[in-house]
């Protein structure tokens, strides 16, 4: 797994493995889904509306928002786990990957058969891209332990392998960090933005911990309202190879999502807040 | 042997202990053609169980216990994973369960004599008849109880009908089916032991009503006995074996 070292100063050895800045692939046929005019509706006025969105090859799109906004929902009618009311999900990748709030392994396989689990299409290659996706994620010694003797961060790192080992076109993340400590959530934030960079991945990185988004993506979504709706797109400043080593102009990002997710809040929740 | 497994053995032995006291003091009161104390129906079953015969109707109920058995499991599990596929399949099939549990035993060993005459389907059939229902139940209900996360997680990443069975459904079911195995093992040897005294020449059943016809007391309770030796030997060497195995299968912890 690459060394990875948060530091303030301009030669940051990160430079070293992300020099290649992450670049969204425009073009239509590099656009791997389209949302027209999406609604899902839930009872109690829960759910999405009106969401018009697109995500590229090579891009890391965040979506950010108060909780109950709808950004989990969006990733269920993405991953066709929900139907839209309304409007159209147009999908153009092949493969899909996720990682989910909980990790959702099979407590009677081992970490590395719940990795191969998703490439039974390919029995031959299946346990070797489920060790090189453990590895990736430092559990490479802990490949033949069950959930069961694994901790939360350890079962949050498998499914995050088990999605690697998909080898998505499209990786879509559910709050995947929740659970993890700060140092493994960095070292895991880098695996991802390394995957972009070598396979020309998008991923849909879901999150209400700003500072996360605000490191990973390269635009951010801000939902809000009850249904949630698109409140506002931001484009990150900064190239990838940047965001560690200058802090202060990620914390001015990070400021802008702030005060984008804080006017969708209804006036008395952010006196409140 | 440690303290706690020195008292899960303990404890056992001391409730049997118990009714075989309670029982020996009940024949004290009560005439020997009525209730043979413990002590000359043990020598009684001793002395049968050096003659062939009761081997043999022991071999033959065993069978048509374990017929019915892996009848009403295979097709218990299927009706469950079909009634769970739709709710059109669920609505058709809950009142054939309700009908086939709401009928009496011996309904059904009427029907399955005159269905299948004398020998050993019809307790082939009231054993299923009695094990089914319990299997069914227990599959439509396990498979409600399954973590959706996993079926987010099979969906997302398109496994196969036969991946999702095997991986999934069938280890997460395997609990709850070793459950409701054990209690459709239960009434089935029941079922059976009656259903063969009215419909077989041979096997358990007809050992022990031919015994009550002819007044031999001692041997009816002596084949009571050794119904229910057999059964504790069924649940306590292979079901509850097989339990413990299937639950550290399943869990790992």
């Amino acid at each position: 797994m690459t060394e990875y070292r948060y530091c303030d100063l301009p030669a940051c050895p990160l430079q070293a493995t992300t020099r290649r800045p992450l670049r969204r692939l425009d073009g239509p046929e590099n656009r791997l889904l389209e949302l027209e005019g999406v609604r899902r509706a839930f009872d109690g006025g829960a759910g999405v509306r009106d969401i018009d969105l697109s995500v590229y090859r090579g891009e890391i799109l965040g979506i950010c928002g108060a909780s109950g906004c709808g950004k989990s929902t969006l990733l269920r009618l993405v991953a066709d786990r929900e139907a839209p009311d309304a409007g159209r999900i147009r999908r153009h990748f092949g493969r899909l990957g996720m990682v989910f709030q909980e990790p959702n392994l099979l407590p009677w396989l081992s970490a590395r058969d719940n990795v191969a689990l998703v490439r039974t299409d390919r029995p031959d290659e299946s346990r070797r891209a489920a060790d090189e996706a453990l590895a990736a994620v430092g559990l490479g010694q802990a490949s033949s332990q069950y959930p069961a003797t694994l901790s939360g961060g350890m079962r949050q790192r498998v499914g995050i392998a088990r999605a690697l080992a998909a080898n998505p076109d499209l990786l879509l993340m559910d709050e995947p960090f929740s659970s993890l400590d700060y140092f493994t959530s960095v070292e895991l934030l880098e695996l991802v933005r390394q995957r972009v960079l070598e396979r020309d991945i998008a991923v849909l990185f879901v999150s209400h911990d700003v500072r996360e988004v605000a490191r990973l993506c390269d635009r951010v979504v801000v939902m809000g309202g009850t249904p949630g709706r698109v409140l506002d797109e931001l484009f990150n400043p900064l190239p990838h190879d940047e965001r560690s080593c200058r802090p202060g102009a990620l914390a001015r990002f990070e400021d802008q999502v702030l005060d984008a997710i804080r006017r969708g809040q209804p006036e008395s929740a952010t006196r409140e807040s | 042997m440690s303290s706690p497994r020195l008292h899960a053995l303990l404890i056992p032995l001391g409730g049997v202990t118990g009714l075989v006291i309670g029982w020996w003091l009940l024949a004290q009161k009560v005439p020997g053609s009525i209730l043979p104390g413990p002590g000359p129906v043990v020598s009684h079953l001793a002395a049968a169980l050096s003659e062939i015969e009761i081997w043999k109707d022991t071999a033959v109920t065993l069978g048509n216990v374990m017929a019915s058995f892996l009848i009403a499991v295979v097709g218990g599990t299927l009706l469950g994973l079909w009634a769970s596929s739709s709710t059109v399949a669920e609505r058709l099939l809950h009142p054939m369960v309700v009908v086939i549990e709401a009928a009496p035993t011996i309904a059904w060993l009427v029907l399955a004599i005159l269905w299948l005459g004398l020998g050993a389907g019809p307790p082939i059939l009231v054993g299923v008849s009695m094990a089914l229902p319990l299997i069914v139940i227990a599959t439509s209900h396990g498979l409600r109880q399954i973590d959706s996360g996993w079926m987010d997680m099979a969906h997302v990443y398109g496994l196969s009908t036969w991946t999702r069975l095997t991986r999934i459904l069938l280890p997460s079911l395997a609990l709850t089916l070793a459950g409701a195995a054990s209690g459709a093992l239960s009434v089935a040897w029941r079922g059976i032991i009656m259903a063969e005294a009215f419909s077989a020449s041979h096997g358990l059943g007809p050992s022990l009503w031919g015994s009550y016809l002819y007044g031999e007391i001692r041997d009816v309770y002596a084949v009571i006995l050794w119904i229910i030796l057999l059964g504790l030997a069924l649940e306590y060497l292979l079901v509850h074996p097989a339990r413990q195995l299937i639950r550290r299968r399943l869990r790992h912890d």
